[in-house]
């Protein structure tokens, strides 16, 4: 719920009837359903959520918040954020998102990803697809899921 | 935008050489199988299914012929004429069971009476702990009965073993190993754009991310390694599905559905050795006549299909079914329609390897410790049979301890 919740309220996105009933479906398959735990204990604790499936769901469900994205509110998004370099770029996404801390490994990766097949501030489009593919990474990596 | 699959695959340890019989029709599979030299091969498969809830044993193998039954049970009671009788026993399988009961009948099914083991624990989870370590004494250890058993093999791969639902059950767990959850195969991917460039570079990130030395901590490291099962399980997990269609319809249903996944991981030939599937609720506290209807009805055609699927496909040799509940129900039924947390209950193998018919002593229905059935066969006993017998492992040292084998295979 946190995950789901969060990730539409760090982007900014308003939460309608038709994002609700996005995230329900896919709380459902992250098996968080909203007042409906698995079994009577409740929601599973410490790393007992963290099956593959779960994870999966979790990671798709960000991608398909980043990519439905309208291209107003990517814009929107990045408003405050200084896109010249790929390094600003990432930092104003993980201030975003969280801020987010990430190690050494995460942040290496996804400054090269970033990078990968050039990296410039001004090309507008260029910039959208890359901070989607940021935000879509980042709410995969593992400081994300225990921020 | 499309859902492409991570393409990246990781061995954990070489793949042995596996060995194949072919489509053999079942009885041929089981003489292939008599002419082994002794230990058993390395392709064989364990297919173990939880009824979770606890499902009633006496009303799941009933005992008919005795009188204390009808009596117990003044609405729950099923006339003798109705239960699918077993050969010229005393007992019989509930009426839906119509698909089970034909592969007993081709003897391809072993019911073991009275499974339990000493003072009974009738908390769901407290029950399923100790089933899924193994261990009444130690239920709290970390680590589970199949997992361990993975953990021993010379050989394992991402899908050695596999959970067909949305969580790893503790019957799993293992100190070095990470099974997937596959509930379903449809959603069992991550999505990348469809440009080829950018999916690339997302995976290479990914592959970065998730692929990072671990951190020491508990909770970091645990997730790197599911998100790394997740993606060496991925890419397999969609290319058994779309390589194997099955000429069996299976049922619509979620143990349907997963009887059918494991089916086709299993023709895949991925190195699969273990997988889980958990089919309920059957906590018949209420109403109990209609829920266990549906339940054993939707259990035994699920049954009934993968068994079709595996001799048409040519794997019957090489898999067995074992079935388990965390506990039966009490012997009298409640004034609510149902039965409440009992003891002991039968447990089902099937397969072509299995020896079929009934094993173990059915419990008194009047010499009963509070109202329970006392238990006849102690669980440690199957599992030591299963491990050693059908999988070839060292029963002893995943137990912890030596149990009585049952001669429950072929």
């Amino acid at each position: 719920m946190e995950y789901g919740i969060g990730l539409y309220q760090r982007l900014r996105m308003p939460l309608t009837s038709q994002t609700l009933r996005a995230l329900s479906a896919a709380l459902s398959t992250m098996g968080q359903v909203p007042l409906n735990p698995p079994d009577v204990a409740g929601y599973p604790e410490g790393l007992e959520w963290a099956g593959t499936s779960n994870l999966l769901s979790r990671y798709n469900g960000a991608y398909t918040v980043a990519y439905t994205l309208s291209s107003t509110q990517v814009s929107q998004l990045l408003a405050s954020i200084d896109v010249s370099r790929a390094e600003t770029l990432l930092d104003g996404l993980l201030y975003q998102l969280g801020p987010i801390e990430l190690g050494d490994a995460s942040h290496a990766a996804l400054l090269a990803y970033l990078q990968s097949g050039g990296y410039s501030g001004r090309n507008t489009a260029r910039v959208h697809t890359k901070a989607r593919g940021a935000l879509h990474l980042i709410a995969a990596t593992p400081e994300y899921q225990l921020n | 935008m499309s859902n492409i699959e991570l393409n990246r695959r990781r061995f954990l340890q070489s793949m042995g050489a596996l060995t194949a019989y072919g489509s053999l029709p079942l009885g041929l599979a089981r003489h292939a199988h008599a002419q082994d030299s002794g230990s058993p091969a390395t392709d064989r498969v364990l297919v173990v299914v939880h009824l979770d809830g606890g499902c009633d044993g006496i009303n799941t193998v009933i005992p008919f012929a005795d009188p204390a039954y009808a009596a117990a049970r003044p609405t729950l009671a099923i006339a003798s004429a109705e239960v699918l009788k077993l050969d010229a026993t005393d007992v019989g399988l509930h009426p839906a069971m119509t698909g089970l009961h034909a592969w007993y009948s081709q003897g391809h099914v072993a019911i073991v009476n009275g499974v339990g083991y000493p003072d009974f624990n009738q908390s769901h989870f407290s029950a399923e702990d100790i089933y899924w370590t193994a261990s009444p004494e130690n239920p709290n250890q970390p680590t589970g009965w199949l997992g361990r058993g993975l953990e021993a093999m010379p050989t394992l791969t991402t899908l050695s073993g596999a959970c067909l639902q949305s969580r790893v059950p503790k019957s799993m767990a293992a100190v070095s190993y990470t099974p997937p959850a596959i509930p379903e195969p449809d959603s069992y991917l991550f999505q990348t754009p469809t440009n080829a460039t950018e999916r690339a570079a997302q995976l290479a990130a990914a592959e970065a991310i998730f692929g990072q030395a671990p951190a020491g901590e508990v909770l970091f490291d645990g997730l790197l390694a599911a998100d790394i099962a997740a993606m060496d399980s991925v890419e397999d997990v969609q290319a058994a599905v779309a390589a194997y269609a099955s000429p069996v319809a299976y049922g619509d249903d979620d143990f349907g559905q997963a009887m059918k996944l494991a089916g086709q991981l299993i023709h895949a030939d991925l190195g699969v050795r273990v997988l889980t599937v958990s089919q309920g609720s059957y906590d018949t506290h209420a109403n109990q006549a209609v829920m266990l209807d549906g339940l054993l009805t939707a259990f035994s055609d699920g049954i009934d299909k993968f068994m079709q699927d595996a001799v048409t496909g040519g794997f019957a040799h090489r898999v067995t079914v074992l079935v388990w509940t965390e506990f039966g129900r009490r012997v009298a039924e409640n004034a609510s329609g149902g039965t409440d947390h009992g003891s002991s209950a039968p447990m089902f193998l099937i397969g072509a390897g299995v020896r079929g018919g009934l094993h173990g002593n059915y419990p008194s229905l009047t010499d009963l410790d509070n109202g329970n059935l006392r238990m006849t066969t102690d669980f440690r006993g199957v599992y030591a049979s299963v491990l050693q017998d059908w999988l070839g492992y060292d029963a002893d040292t995943i137990l912890g301890g030596t149990w009585t084998r049952l001669p429950l295979f072929a």
